[in-house]
């Protein structure tokens, strides 16, 4: 809405495609069949680990610097309030026999550091999270305590939601089906799954997503974290090992803590270190009694969403037969955004579903809906049903949400509207290569794998997250910056998150931007290694020659 | 030994102490240590003696103390042998496949067709049919009928056409929507706190608050009646935990005395009672007044949970604190609830003051990485709030004529079967919950539930479909009551709570002869 009357952006005069029928400003038009792309990783071929680039040596030393700065002045500022006993730091010491509800220890990153960045995160919106999102506006005149906000709003072309098949929509089969939903089902069914809540709905969903993922039968919760939190304890115990990524999402490792088995980590996709564990821990057994553990659990990702990389489900799928352990994957970034026919990590590498015991994934990211499943074989999924504090006693999915799966998995199969769901697939497809293409040659660093469609982009010094972001602000682009302790120290990141729902101009104007505030703040530290360098100089090439060669060039290997 | 080795050595050994004492005395502080192992051995030095002896072990067992803990249990293998074992390993099934006789425990979820409404169309499998019948729905969470209500589900058309469904993101990264603040606003107000925070999901609001609030060292003071999302936040955040009898004041307040007495020389850390407003496992209320009262007489801070009293509880719906007209939210820290039971929506919520609140929107792991709750259901619950507020509306007073109605009619019923059930509940809820009387109590798990079971297929055969509460022992840290659960609607007519009552007590008589 604001972005056509800011004139921002106009309808193309000539849209291609099958999706002409939805909001410009959710999910803009396809302008032409170039911009597809179907991707698919070689069957059979071992995952190549993702070329790394490294910036200078200086930016890691300028990148430690300031985190010093930053943490002393957050001292001296730490030791004046608590000498004026100022109202901030009224929570954090003992009174009257009370302890402080939270440590002073443990909130300095919060009080000293992210506070001076706030504006950057949590900011408000409203309407629909699709190619445009609307920030309400705000302001601070108390250094980040308060906002203000003066009833105006922003709309900003969208890089931070997870909206890969830009199901987030107002109109459209999916929002029609959601509110047929309404209409027929109601808000809630009222109970636990267990008990009364289970609707015909749910039944039927959850047949549509075991068939979408490749699965004999699956279990639909009402919300993804939650997920995670309650399938362990229906898995395994404290005699059980569950082996665990390093960069693994916080639900797992709630999840799994929870379920008391014994826990070890891995170095973050290093097959090797992998295999090493598995060999110490098979034949050292349990810890202390030297018992054979009852069962391994690996637990890893499909694509992870703070770096973009991919498991290498093929070489685990051989680790797997050797080590007889069963293998987990959380779907929740690669179901619907990843492989041919948007299946997930499975189909992206040619690998029959048999091979991964459970499929987790959530239904947040790619479908516009929100929750999550499990999915594995009948005996399985039927054993957790009545085992899962999940199923007995937390809330049924909401009717709606159930509208919105069934009608947007049914339109990426091709049931609904066929050959949109192709389109939302290959323009993701495209999109992720082409941006990535694009930032790499105007010389970013930017990590991950090539078909992934998020694309984290680092900065390093901690100061640059408030400055890209504000940067970008002004150039009504909502970009999400990471850094510590969600990241390493030195490692601070913005993350593209790409979405079908943009079109090739909507990336052009993002590369423009990117590279001019690039420029700007000093983040072209790429050394070549990840692309081609015609004479062994780092590469930068111009944005014109990135826009003029991305389209043709990205459907090769990204170099 | 050749001579001229042992004065070779006796000479070395003199040179390194010299080379190591001039080091020694060249170290700055150096001169107040030679100082004091000086006068120490001029004064005793049978002590210095003890006193090197114990330095040494101290090195010793600092140094040794990681490499063996961790090496200690470790055998040695060569590859081959570890190819053996790898070889020889069997893990046992990744879950049990059901047994014949468990099948029944998985037929016993009815499957409702179409809205679940006060009267659904639902087919049980354990009753022999696979036709869907119409029953009375008498187990649903939806006490208000707010889910169903025509005007919340025009407000939800009209917020999907607003927002879509879901808000594809968490707060931190532009999830937070207007919805939601207008929500928050809204509930903090209606609860009279200053400000509330909304989960995504009920169950694990509790299991993430906890633990963002509570660490290692801290202490909770719990009931033992308590439900499992709070028990599993208690387990997750490492805290000491002691238990008192379940609603038992006498028995909290001997906790709280032993617990002082026995952390009076430790640290001071958090301290916490937790206790349920309305128990999801008994249906009944703490003495809130007494306990505010022990919470300030030994400085502990207080945790509701109000999971099951919004919309049930008090003459307006806020709660139990409407009971306690001399408590205060503020006598209360931390409240924790659900928009999913008698508010007919989804998610959770909690509310405190603003810095309980702010540091749950970095600190509460379930807030900061999951998808925020999608904004129709905030809004819904909203709406739900707005007509609780209007006293005008008489629902509140509906379903407490009708909870207590239920109630009288139940044990009335029950009086005439000569008590074979117990009414556990609060006689003025409409969350009721019901057990087998101990002459036919069998102390096998299994039989339990399933002679439960058989009542609910009774009375669904004959048109009322009520539930076992299905919670999980294996989960909860307290055994168990095996309960079936029946829930009064502002939606029954008075016939429909005499036929509930006649056909329950029917089908109890019928199972337990
Ligand atoms: C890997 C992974 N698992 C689970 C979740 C939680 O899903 P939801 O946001 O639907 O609660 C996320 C979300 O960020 C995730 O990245």
């Amino acid at each position: 809405m604001a972005a056509v009357e800011a004139g921002y952006r106009v309808r193309p005069t000539k849209p291609v495609g099958k999706l002409g029928h939805l909001r410009d400003e959710e999910f803009g038009a396809l302008t032409s069949p170039d911009y597809l792309y179907k991707h698919q990783h070689p069957p059979g071929v071992e995952l190549p680990a993702p070329v790394e680039d490294e910036p200078p040596y200086s930016i890691l030393i300028w990148t430690y610097l300031s985190y010093l700065v930053l943490i002393l002045i957050g001292h001296i500022r730490d030791f004046f309030s608590r000498h004026f006993k100022s109202e901030s730091m009224k929570d954090l010491g003992e009174h009257d026999g009370y302890a402080p509800l939270y440590s002073d220890f443990d909130s300095f990153y919060i009080r000293r550091l992210q506070h001076r960045i706030r504006d950057c995160f949590s900011r408000p919106t409203v309407g629909v999270p699709g190619r445009y999102i609307t920030l309400i506006n705000r302001s601070s005149n108390d250094y980040n305590n308060t906002f203000t906000e003066d009833g105006t709003t922003t709309s900003c072309l969208n890089l931070s939601s997870y909206n890969y098949l830009g199901f987030a929509q107002s109109v459209g089969q999916c929002t029609d089906a959601a509110e047929d939903y309404i209409n027929e089902y109601g808000i809630s069914s009222g109970a636990s799954r267990a008990t009364t809540g289970t609707l015909d709905a749910h039944v039927l969903c959850e047949d549509v997503v075991a068939d979408f993922v490749g699965k004999e039968s699956s279990m639909l919760f009402s919300m993804g974290y939650g997920t995670n939190a309650s399938i362990f304890s229906s898995l395994v115990d404290k005699n059980c090992l569950v082996i665990s990524d390093e960069l693994n999402h916080a639900s797992i490792r709630f999840g799994s803590r929870l379920s008391g088995a014994v826990i070890k980590i891995f170095k973050h996709n290093d097959m090797h270190d992998l295999e090493k564990l598995l060999r110490e821990q098979i034949s050292q057994g349990q810890p202390r009694t030297h018992r054979p553990w009852k069962k391994i659990l690996l637990v890893v990702e499909g694509l992870y969403s703070m770096e973009g990389t991919m498991t290498n489900l093929p070489r685990l799928v051989e680790l797997r037969k050797k080590y007889k352990f069963y293998l987990f994957v959380d779907e929740a970034h690669s179901v619907g955004a990843m492989g041919p026919r948007g299946r997930g990590v499975c189909d992206y590498f040619s690998i029959d579903t048999s091979n991964v015991d459970i499929l987790m994934g959530t239904l947040t990211k790619s479908f516009g809906a929100t929750g999550g499943f499990v999915a594995a074989d009948k005996a399985i999924i039927d054993r957790i049903r009545l085992t899962n504090m999940g199923s007995n006693y937390a809330e049924a999915m909401s009717p709606p949400v159930l509208g919105q799966i069934f009608s947007s998995l049914k339109t990426i199969t091709g049931e609904i509207n066929p050959g949109e769901g192709d389109e939302r697939l290959q323009r993701l497809a495209f999109n992720s290569r082409y941006l990535r293409l694009g930032l790499k040659r105007l010389g970013f660093i930017v990590y991950g794998i090539d078909d992934s469609p998020i694309i984290p982009l680092l900065l390093y010094q901690p100061s640059k997250m408030p400055a890209f972001s504000r940067l970008m602000l002004e150039k009504k682009i909502a970009v999400v910056v990471v850094g510590y302790p969600a990241t390493p120290l030195t490692s601070s990141r913005v993350r593209f998150c790409l979405s079908s729902s943009l079109t090739k101009a909507d990336l052009d104007e993002l590369l423009a931007a990117t590279n001019e505030i690039g420029d700007k703040i000093c983040l072209k530290y790429g050394s070549g290694i990840a692309s081609d360098s015609i004479d062994g100089k780092p590469v930068r090439w111009s944005l014109s020659d990135v826009i003029a060669n991305g389209v043709e060039d990205c459907k090769k290997p990204l170099k | 030994m050749d001579q001229s080795v042992i004065n070779d050595w006796v000479s070395y050994i003199n040179d390194a102490t010299v080379v190591t004492g001039d080091f020694f005395r060249s170290l700055p502080g150096s001169s107040i240590i030679i100082r004091y192992i000086k006068s120490s051995y001029q004064d005793d030095p049978i002590r210095s003696i003890w006193e090197a002896l114990l330095f040494i072990f101290a090195v010793h067992y600092f140094l040794a103390s990681k490499k063996s803990y961790l090496k200690k249990n470790y055998v040695p293998l060569s590859e081959r042998e570890v190819d053996e074992l790898v070889n020889e390993w069997e893990p046992e099934p990744l879950v049990q496949p059901l047994q014949k006789s468990e099948q029944w425990d998985l037929s016993s979820i009815p499957v409702i067709h179409g809205a679940a409404g006060v009267k659904v169309n639902a087919v049980l499998n354990t009753t022999g049919t696979t036709k869907p019948k119409q029953v009375l729905n008498c187990a649903s969470n939806d006490f208000l009928s707010f889910a169903n209500d025509e005007s919340i589900k025009a407000k939800a058309v009209e917020v999907i056409r607003q927002y879509g469904v879901g808000s594809c993101g968490p707060p931190g990264f532009y999830g937070q929507q207007k919805a939601h603040i207008s929500f928050e606003s809204t509930i903090s107000k209606f609860m009279g706190a200053q400000d509330a925070i909304v989960y995504a999901q009920a169950f694990n609001t509790g299991t993430s608050v906890i633990p963002s609030f509570l660490k290692r060292g801290d202490i909770v003071i719990a009931d033992a009646g308590i439900n499992l999302s709070v028990q599993k936040g208690i387990q997750m955040s490492r805290v000491t935990v002691r238990w008192y009898q379940h609603n038992d004041m006498k028995d909290l307040e001997k906790v709280l005395e032993q617990t002082n007495k026995e952390f009076r020389k430790r640290p001071l850390t958090r301290r916490f009672i937790i206790t349920e407003a309305l128990f999801e496992n008994s249906g009944d209320s703490p003495d809130l007044q007494k306990i505010v009262e022990l919470k300030y007489k030994y400085k502990y801070r207080l945790m509701l949970d109000e999971t099951w009293s919004l919309g049930i509880l008090g003459k307006t719906g806020r709660g139990l604190l409407e009971e306690y007209p001399l408590v205060s939210r503020d006598d209360i820290e931390i409240t924790f609830g659900s928009m999913a039971h008698a508010l007919g929506g989804g998610g959770g919520y909690c509310i405190g003051s603003r810095s309980v609140v702010k540091h749950q929107r970095i600190g509460s792991l379930a807030v900061v990485f999951s998808a925020s709750m999608p904004a129709y259901l905030a809004v819904c619950a909203e709406a739900a709030i707005e007509e609780l507020s209007d006293t005008s509306s008489g629902r509140m007073a509906k379903l407490h004529k009708n909870a207590v109605r239920l109630n009288e009619i139940l044990a009335t019923a029950n009086l005439r079967s000569k008590n074979k059930l117990t009414i556990i509940s609060r006689p003025d809820s409409p969350y009721i919950l019901v057990k087998i009387s101990e002459k036919y109590v069998d102390e096998n798990y299994g039989a339990m539930e399933k002679k439960l079971q058989e009542i609910t297929d009774e009375c669904f055969k004959e048109g009322i479909m009520i539930t076992r509460s299905k919670r999980l022992q294996q989960y909860e840290v307290i055994p168990i009551e095996h309960t079936l659960k029946i829930c009064a609607s502002i939606d029954h007519s008075e016939n429909d709570l005499n036929f509930i009552g006649s056909i329950l007590f029917k089908a109890v008589n019928k199972v337990l002869p």
